[in-house]
């Protein structure tokens, strides 16, 4: 195709696109004036039926919690297969090898080595902090899990790769990540069982406010916290095991 | 509208559009960690504090790592 009628294709689809999307845009209902039955009916009820403050994450686990099942099963698989890919590749070298620590140290002050360690320190915080409050505040289990997987590659970042891989071992991490995605699936069976609907909150109430409350919202957070948070940090251990293996490569 | 809101979802417009028209892959992918953080303001501006979290934590930790490792595996050649 020749530039020319290309420029007109491109032209003739553009005009197409903002003559119809021009009058969708313009028929939306304003910000804030959407009123689905549902979303009336769950924040009317929701505190009251479940002893929760944050409505979207009793939303996520416990009305829409088999949606939520999936998207953890997703991640799971996704996790499992970058695993399996990349099973083997550059981690014999990492592991018994000190690292390059001067090249990687080099040109760096005492500020940028010691800011990240304490980055670690409050991520790692803010992520159990957030994992454990979302049925109080906004945030939740995924959320907090992606955190907490960001402190972890603080450690890279101040240390090197040779801490992270010590800190972040493993066989602990891919045996925590597979029991996160247990728990979440085992919880609702449970459910299934004890009452005859799968995911059906069946754990005590609590306080509402308290910690602890709200049932089983509580324990599926968890449990996504800890498949999260451990599947980020396998994630990214197993990319910078592949940089450095190029790094060795081309040394 | 607030002005807050405004200029979020203008800085947002220009963002998005600079992530689409930057040549190299690293400018690129720091811009559009930069759009990412500026979306998740906006969505918190928004009232909507879980999006927003789950904005940066998929915008600018999972999405910038994974481009980051295939950039350093493959070469910016560009």
């Amino acid at each position: 195709m020749s530039i020319r009628i290309r420029t007109w294709v491109y032209v003739i689809s553009a005009l197409v696109l903002f003559g119809t999307m021009m009058p969708a845009i313009g028929g939306l209902p304003a910000f804030g004036s959407f009123s689905g039955a549902y979303t009336d009916m769950v924040l009317r009820v929701a505190t009251m039926e479940r002893h929760i403050y944050n409505v979207p994450t009793a939303v996520n686990f416990d009305y829409r919690g088999f949606d939520t099942l999936g998207e953890e099963f997703i991640f799971f698989t996704s996790v499992v297969g970058v695993l399996f890919l990349f099973s083997g590749v550059g981690s014999k070298a990492i592991e018994h090898e000190q690292p390059m620590e001067s090249q990687r140290t080099r040109g760096q002050t005492g500020a940028i080595r010691w800011f990240p360690v304490g980055l670690t320190a409050f991520l790692a915080a803010l992520g159990m902090d957030l994992g454990a409050h979302g049925q109080l505040t906004p945030g939740g289990g995924f959320q907090g899990g992606a955190v907490f997987g960001s402190a972890m590659a603080c450690i890279y970042l101040a240390v090197g790769l040779h801490a992270f891989v010590k800190t972040a071992n493993k066989q602990v991490f891919d045996h925590l990540e597979a029991l996160g995605a247990f728990s979440f699936a085992a919880l609702g069976a449970a459910a299934l069982f004890v009452t005859g609907a799968f995911l059906k909150n069946i754990m005590p109430l609590g306080q509402t406010g308290a910690t602890v409350s709200s049932g089983s919202i509580y324990f599926l957070s968890c449990a996504v916290f800890v498949e999260i948070g451990c599947g980020f940090t396998l994630l990214m251990l197993t990319f910078l095991k592949q940089t450095q293996q190029t790094a060795e490569e081309e040394a | 509208m607030s002005l807050l809101q405004v200029v979020l979802y203008v800085l947002v417009a220009f963002l998005g559009g600079a992530v689409v028209f930057s040549k190299r892959p690293v400018n690129q992918l720091f811009i559009y960690t930069t759009f990412g953080m500026m979306l998740a303001l906006l969505f918190f501006v928004l009232h909507a504090p879980d999006v927003a979290l789950s904005e940066v934590a998929v915008g600018t930790l999972a999405v910038p790592l994974m481009v980051l490792v295939t950039l350093m595996k493959t070469g910016d050649k560009t």
